[in-house]
């Protein structure tokens, strides 16, 4: 992993247990965040996303598994640490914002008693006059009133849940921040509103922010580079302008042509075919039943490697390289 | 010479009102869900949408027009005839067979222990639309292929056996066996991965073509409305703030909520970021309930004046679309 990196995932394989064979959600994932930059990952559902961010937050439960790999954060083996030793990390280093977490808000907490928490779990010593005001801070960081510490979730709209939910984020100031559709469910005014105001965290903190969205036009207002999963893979990385201008997978380049815009009207084109079964996923490049450009006896036999095929762009298609 | 024929509109919606009584058994309080909306649907095939955010009442505005709920005041008119609730049992029949719907979910729609056939054949049994049972698969399968699937691939499967693509154009194969002349599609592809959203999409713009259906396309995602609708309306806490044409709506907003809407739409190209801020304190309106004398919008509008607190302004005609705002008023 190069210095510039704040988190390296490795070879990362995340199977989940069947009675038969098993899913492989997350199928040898490499990919890394830099400092102070917002990483995308976009993908459709059952692409492995969700549990790429899970297991960068050792939060992956029977029946899924670790098969392979090492998560790198800032040269520590995330997944080789003892739990007491990840406790340190977790919230104060790393923090994470799961999908739909906002509507986990436990309902008979005051939201300062709930922010509270988690700098009480990392700050013993804070005296609870000085971790209220902290929480009031953090609230206002998040453009909500100081007042609303006093509320319960109930009395708070979609909009400001997902803020408190930020706050808490933020709450210990962590390096890195993985946001898992942080605004899927939520009107597009405050969709707006919570993407700024991630786009705000990284300029104002400091922190590296991983956002896991499958809304490419979301992605392509905030997102510093992209990274695009199909299939438990990677399919394609590269800076966000370089992604939208030139698409180099044949995956990549399907999905933008498959999303509308209201700043023009050209006809979309859907993919033929279906997302795979991941506990039997096609031979040789996973997307190959699908690409309009498969080369039979190469892509359905060999798998593509994900490779640098110009500086800083890489992708895992037989198209590039030798 | 041109002969001009005043045709009957397929759809009359006037000055529709549903409101929901809120707390207990004594409670005064009403939730005003849709308020005094009136549109119309012409007699030729068009995509009409409906869009708003959450609480705008497009949803109940759609129950409303399917018969699912009785409108609190206002009336609905099909093909300029009789209202929805004054009909006999006889118009009613062919209403509920001219005018079908497809929802968000497309897998709560399905029984998941039977085959998807049931789905298909329930209301070709139900309007007898076919004497035999060959008759029947044979109507199934053309319905099938009209949507772009092949019988052999979806029939006898169960429902969990299916894509949410799949599943959504057995819906839309439903409908289509009963010949509607018109189709409320509320949310059809908003659970639809986006790889496969695009061929629901232009399924419908294909269906209007072909077999002159129109649609009542229900969203709040603007970016498919601007492409497959022909009209848009946008709604804000139950009442209609501007309708017109898709490309004036969307191009040149002039409602000062259109124009928050429209400008926090994301555009899939990062060369073309948002330039503006939103801010925090015109997110959203937290209290739905409340019972405003004034414009609805006025406590989150950057340009509200005195009069918008005091008054409710009418929709009015203003550069080929309605728009409710003062600020166009003639005086």
């Amino acid at each position: 992993m190069s210095a510039e990196d704040i988190l390296s995932i490795q070879n990362l394989s995340v199977y989940y247990a069947t009675p038969t064979v098993p899913v492989r959600a997350v199928d040898g994932v490499m990919l890394s965040a830099r400092r102070n930059e917002i990483l995308g990952i976009v993908g459709e559902s059952g692409c492995g996303k969700s549990t790429l961010a899970l297991a960068t937050f050792r939060l992956i439960e029977p029946p899924g598994y670790i098969k392979a790999g090492r998560v790198m954060f800032d040269s520590i083996d995330i997944l080789g640490l003892s739990e007491g030793k990840f406790r340190k990390i977790r919230w104060k280093r790393i923090s994470l914002i799961p999908q739909s977490s906002m509507n986990a808000l436990n309902p008979v907490m005051r939201v300062e008693d709930q922010i509270g928490d988690a700098i009480k779990t990392h700050e013993r010593r804070i005296s609870r006059t000085k971790r209220k005001r902290r929480v009031r801070d953090l609230l206002t960081s998040v453009g909500l009133e100081p007042e609303v510490s006093r509320m319960y979730p109930h009395e708070l709209s979609g909009g400001m849940k997902q803020r408190v939910i930020i706050a808490m984020a933020i709450a210990l100031g962590p390096d890195l921040i993985i946001a898992d559709e942080p605004t899927t469910a939520l009107d597009v005014v405050v969709q707006k509103g919570i993407l700024q105001l991630l786009e705000d965290i990284k300029q104002n903190l400091g922190s590296s922010l991983i956002i896991i969205t499958h809304d490419m036009a979301a992605q392509s207002e905030i997102a510093d580079r992209l990274a695009v999963m199909y299939a438990g893979k990677i399919a394609e990385i590269g800076g966000i302008n370089a992604i939208f201008r030139n698409p180099l997978h044949p995956y990549t380049q399907g999905l933008e042509s498959a999303v509308p815009s209201i700043a023009e009207k050209k006809t979309l084109k859907s993919l033929s075919g279906l997302p795979p079964d991941l506990r039997n996923p096609p031979s040789g490049c996973r997307f190959h039943p699908r690409c309009p450009h498969c080369m039979p006896g190469r892509c359905d036999v060999e798998e593509p490697k994900l490779i640098e095929v110009k500086k800083d762009r890489f992708s895992a298609c037989h198209l590039y390289g030798d | 010479m041109v002969i001009r024929v005043k045709l009957v509109s397929l759809l009359d919606v006037k000055n529709l009102t549903k409101s929901f009584p809120l707390g207990g058994l004594l409670s005064r309080r009403y939730l005003v869900a849709v308020d005094e909306v009136s549109f119309s649907l012409p007699s030729e095939p068009i995509i009409l949408t409906l869009a708003g955010e959450s609480g705008s009442g497009k949803t109940t505005t759609a129950r409303l027009i399917l018969g699912f709920i009785s409108p609190t005041s206002g009336r609905i008119l099909y093909e300029g005839r009789k209202d929805l609730w004054s009909m006999t049992k006889e118009e009613w029949k062919t209403y509920r067979k001219e005018v079908q719907a497809i929802f968000q979910d497309p897998y709560g729609a399905y029984n998941s222990f039977r085959k998807v056939d049931h789905v298909l054949l329930t209301p070709i049994k139900k309007f007898h639309l076919a004497d035999s049972k060959e008759e029947a698969s044979d109507l199934a399968s053309d319905a099938l292929e009209a949507v772009g699937l092949r019988a052999e691939e979806v029939l006898g499967r169960y429902p969990h056996q299916l894509s949410g693509g799949q599943r959504q154009r057995i819906m839309l194969a439903r409908a289509f066996l009963l010949k509607p002349r018109l189709i409320i599609a509320d949310e059809p592809v908003s659970m639809i991965d986006v790889s496969l959203r695009a061929g629901i999409l232009n399924l419908m713009l294909d269906l209007k073509k072909r077999i002159g259906v129109s649609f009542i396309y229900i969203t709040h995602d603007l970016s498919t409305a601007y492409y497959i609708s022909n009209q848009i309306i946008i709604m804000y806490l139950g009442s209609i703030v501007e309708m017109g044409l898709a490309d004036k709506v969307i191009k040149e907003p002039l409602h000062p909520y259109s124009q928050l809407l429209i400008s926090s739409i994301p555009i899939p190209n990062p060369e073309e970021r948002w330039q503006d801020r939103v801010k925090f304190d015109l997110l959203e309106q937290t209290d739905k309930t409340l019972q405003s004398v004034g414009c609805k919008f006025h406590s989150r509008c950057p340009i509200r004046k005195e009069k918008c607190a005091k008054e409710k302004p009418k929709l009015m005609k203003v550069d080929g679309r309605q728009v409710a705002c003062f600020m166009f008023s003639p005086t």
